[in-house]
Formats: structure tokens, sequence, C-alpha cells
């Protein structure tokens, strides 16, 4: 690698011959030299060294990792077996269960989100009484660390929890719905969490997309008497396209990592009806020992998130 | 941006606004609630509590060691964004005003990292870490929340670098002032803005990480605050009231931030989000 080798060859330089350092500089300078650019690679190394480290080798050891077998302690019992943990995977009825669970997360959370977030920031955008409160409310969530939120959920979802309590109290039920242990109902529930706890993140971002908007737009809108659906419609939104490519590919992304309000509220139960991959990931690494399999469903992780991202990045290229 | 003006139509879309903050919170005021009453009240169907006991969280704090767990919290959240702004700033300073042969695609490479979910990369990252010794050492989990956050961080530092007046670079280097130097005296102070955005977007990200710290800690000692208190719920003697009062401790201090800064963390976040 380029950066490294010319790193070395200029880094001690700087370091040793201090004196003469700054009149080399400037005559590098003058010659418009390089002695200045290896400076800059000394500025990037450290930045350049943990990414490699702690980032670029992970992704190919867990590549590595998922074409082998391995229990995950001495490295000597490591054996090769090709594509053998992604065929078991095609074959692994829980596997699929997680995908499609992680993919309905995705898809629901995304598309609930985005709509309430715009909804949201057209609301605050009125600026009536009240509005102030809402932006702060709602975004306060979206704060939070996760796993708290899925601790206080699994509260007010349990037997005697809040939910519960209103339902009692309505009439709606006599006996407490046990919410967290129901099958048809785990999921809808992680999904619901997600959307109360992150609709003001996407508020925001609504919100900074809808301060970008030409005002002569709005304002020739008004003038010729458009009302307020049709000034929405046919120039808000429009104007928006791009941010609701971003905003939506970054609930994508951040909903194909889904794992903390799981894990705390539900542990993928029962019955695997919440299991999503990244559950199910820590499941086979972790509690069976089975590395290559876990690392298999890891790399499904990262594809997915990459090409998710990759199109974000189109996208957010032609919005700057 | 839209001016309403028909008085109904004005109070009723107030109405909703206040309405749907009610809705928002009302399950945190429940919690909130719920870690103020006694043990024998829990099961209790009353919203507020009859006899108000404050003590829960004194209870709490010691019953589970918060004290420890916030103090590690503390510690890793401080030293990984101190971290991280440091490199991050060096690195973007050198790929916006000293660049080099190749900075570009250092850049690009960089930027790959964004498209990296954590949570993917857990077992390797586990397996390197107890090869180097970073396993169940804060400093070691530091370093993997650095690592993370260094790619967006360049990219925010580097896009406002852009935007300042490259002659004030140009006119202290002629003066002969050293690279850092112009770096810290002339370059930071005029990008205050983007390290407060990319301060509040890390110290968010690395408070509130759960997969990294619950994998990369192993010694209840090490435990940062959300590893610590997700500890208790499996233990279904846990109290209720106490669990409530614990989970809002945790929440309290980006509450706090949050009361002072509020729409910078707006700000922060969107800028972050959109510009990542």
């Amino acid at each position: 690698m380029r950066a490294d080798t010319s790193l070395t060859a200029v880094a001690p330089a700087a370091s040793d011959r201090k004196p003469r350092r700054r009149d080399l500089l400037r005559a590098e300078r003058r010659r418009g030299g390089n002695f200045a650019s290896g400076l800059g690679v000394a500025m990037v190394f450290p930045s350049l060294a943990v990414f490699l480290g702690l980032i670029a080798v992970p992704v190919v050891v867990v590549a590595l990792v998922s074409l082998s077998e391995w229990a995950g302690f001495e490295l000597g019992d490591l054996s090769w077996i090709g594509l053998e943990n992604y065929r078991s995977l095609v074959d692994d009825g829980v596997f699929w269960g997680a995908l499609v669970n992680t993919l309905l997360f995705t898809g629901l959370t995304t598309l609930f989100l985005n709509i309430l977030g715009f909804g949201f920031a057209l609301l605050i955008s009125t600026r009536v009484r009240g509005t102030g409160l809402l932006r702060a409310v709602v975004f306060l969530p979206a704060l939070l660390p996760p796993v708290l939120v899925g601790l206080m959920w699994r509260r007010v979802l349990d037997g005697f929890g809040f939910v519960n309590q209103i339902l009692q109290n309505l009439g709606i039920t006599d006996e407490p719905i046990f919410f967290l242990g129901e099958r048809g109902y785990v999921l809808w529930l992680i999904i619901g969490v997600t959307i109360w706890q992150f609709a003001g993140f996407d508020m925001i971002l609504y919100y900074a997309g809808l301060q970008s908007i030409d005002r002569s737009m709005l304002e020739a809108a008004a003038l010729d008497g458009a009302r307020t659906f049709r000034t929405i419609t046919r120039v808000v939104i429009p104007s928006l396209y791009h941010i609701v490519g971003v905003v939506a590919l970054l609930n994508i992304i951040g909903g194909l990592k889904i794992f903390d309000v799981v894990f705390v509220m539900t542990r993928g139960g029962p019955n695997r009806s919440s299991e999503v991959l990244a559950t199910y990931m820590l499941e086979k690494g972790f509690r069976h020992s089975i590395m290559g399999q876990a690392s298999a469903i890891a790399v499904v992780i990262v594809v997915l998130a990459v090409v998710f991202s990759l199109i974000r990045l189109r996208i957010s290229r032609r919005l700057v | 941006m839209f001016d309403i003006r028909s008085p109904w139509a004005k109070s009723s879309l107030s109405l909703l606004a206040v309405g749907i903050a009610v809705v928002v919170l009302l399950p945190i005021a429940w919690i909130g609630a719920l870690s103020l009453k006694t043990g024998r009240e829990v099961y209790k169907q009353s919203f507020l509590p009859d006899q108000w006991t404050p003590g829960n969280y004194v209870e709490a704090w010691r019953e589970f060691g918060l004290g420890g767990y916030f103090v590690n919290s503390v510690f890793v959240t401080a030293l990984s964004v101190a971290l991280t702004v440091l490199v991050g700033l060096l690195a973007a300073h050198a790929f916006t005003w000293l660049k080099f042969p190749g900075s570009e695609w250092v850049f690009t490479a960089l930027l790959l990292g964004i498209m990296i979910p954590p949570a993917a990369l857990v077992l390797p990252l586990l397996i390197e870490a107890r090869q180097l010794g970073l396993y169940d050492e804060l400093y070691g989990l530091s370093l993997v929340y650095v690592a993370f956050g260094l790619p967006i961080s360049i990219l925010v530092f580097r896009g406002f670098f852009q935007g300042l007046p490259g002659d004030l670079v140009e006119s202290a280097r002629l003066d002969g002032a050293r690279e850092w130097k112009i770096l810290w005296r002339v370059v930071v102070p005029m990008a205050r803005p983007a390290i407060v955005t990319v301060t509040i977007l890390l110290m968010l990200a690395n408070w509130n990480d759960f997969i990294l710290a619950l994998v990369l800690l192993r010694d209840s000692d090490t435990y940062t605050l959300p590893v610590g208190i997700s500890q208790f719920i499996g233990q279904y003697r846990t109290p209720h009231e106490l669990i409530a009062a614990a989970s809002l401790i945790g929440s309290v201090p980006v509450f706090l931030l949050y009361l002072i800064l509020e729409r910078r963390f707006q700000q922060g976040v969107a800028q972050g989000a959109l510009k990542g």
C-alpha cells in the first residue's frame, strides 16, 4: 500500500531532525514538493491504522471464518469447508425465519417512520401553538439507549403493565394479555416500539429538508391561491424526493442491524417468532460455538447493509 | 412555513400536536410513576403512586452497583469521543489541506467503514480483541468505538473544512506556522460547529451502544450502563420498580444534555445523518 511506504520513508525525518525541519519544509513548499504531503500521510495514519485494524481486518476475518468449521477457541482446530456453512443456512428454517423477520421489521419500520416523520415535520413547520412541545417530546426517545427503551416497554407491555391497565379499564379485556409471550404479537410490538422510538428522528430530518425548500416557490403557490394540501402535494413533496430516499435508506440500514430491543424484550422468542439475523448470529456464535455459521450470518448482514448503503450513496451524491 | 390563518384550523392543529406529544410521553411517564412506587403497589391499577418512594433510586443505584457502570460508561464515552475527534481532525486536515498522492483513495476507503454495521463484526472483533489483549478492557472497547466513529467524523469534518477560506491556512503557512499549529489555532476555532455536531453524534452512539459492549466485556467490573442494567432483566425476582428506576437513571445523562442543547442536538443529528 502506497500510503504506508511513503510514511516510513518520511516520518523519521520529521521527528529526528527538528532544527532543520522548518527550513526543509519551507524549501519543499517553495518547490511545491512532497515533504508536506509526507506530513499529510502521518496525519492520516492513525485513522487508517484504526480503520484497517478494527474494521477492514474483521471484515476479512468474518468472511474467512464463514468458510470454515470452527468452535472459536484454538486456531489449530479450524478446518476449511468452503461454502458448506452457506449451504446449511439455505436449509435452515430458523435462518429464513430470522431473515424474513428482519426484512419485515426493516420494511415496516421504514414505511411508518417516514410517514409519521414527514407528517410530524409538516405539523411542526406550521409553528402553531403546541408544536414546540411536540418537537421536543417526539425527538426525545430517539436519544435514549435502545436497550433501556426495550426494558421500559417490556414492563409497559407485561401482564400488569400500562397497556393491560388501559385495556382492562376500557373493558376490552378482563384477563391480562401477556403480549410478549404471544407468537402472533411480538414482532409487531417490536416494530411498534421502534417506530415510537425513532419517529422523532425522521421528523427532524424531514424538518431540516422542509427548511431547505425554496421559499419563493411556496409564496408563488400561495399567490396562485393554492390550498395548503395542493401546495404540499405539488411543491413540497416533489422537492423532497431526494431527502425521502436518504431518510428511507438510513432507516433501512438501521433496521437491518436490529438487535438491542429484540434482545432485551424477547430474546428472539417465544419459539423464535421474533428471531432476527443479529440475535440468531449471536446464538450460533456464543451459545452453540458454531463460529462458521455465525460468521456466514454476519456476512449476510454486511452484504445487505453494503448494498443499501451503496444505493444511498448514489442518492446523497445527487443531494449534496 | 405554512401560513395557517383560520383560527379553527390553528386550534385543531395545536390540539393534534399536544395530543401526539402526550401519547408519546405517556409510557415514559408511567415508568416514571412506577419507579416511585413501593414494591406492594407495583401491581395495582393506579397510575400515580399512593406512597411516593424516591428512595427506589438510591436503592437501585446501590443494589445494582450502578455507580460502577456509570463511571465505566462515562470513561468509555469520554475517551472514545475525545480520541475520535482528535484523530478525525488530523485526518480531515490532511485530506483537505495536505493532500498526498492517493489521499482521495484512502479517504474513500475510510468512508466504506460507514457501511459496515458494528453488530455484524462482533465475532471477529472478539477474536481479535482476545489476541491483542483488548478483551474485557474499557480502553479496548473505546478503541473499537473510535474505529466505528471515525468514518462519519472525517466525512463531516472534511465537508466542513472544504467550506472554510483556504487563504487563512495558506497565509499561516507562509508565516512559517507549523502544521499542527495551523490546525489548532486556525482551523479548529473555525470548525467549532462541526466539532459540536460530531461530538453529539459520537456521544449518543457510544453511550447507547449495547452489542459491542455486551460482546467485548466479560467481567461485571467493566460493564457499561446498558450492559449492566440489561443483566438484571433475566432475574425475575428483580423488583419492577427498581428496574424502572435503573432504566431512568441510565437515560438521565442523555436527557439532561438534550434539555440544555435541544436545538443543537436536533441540528447535529440531522446534519450527521443527512451528510453521512
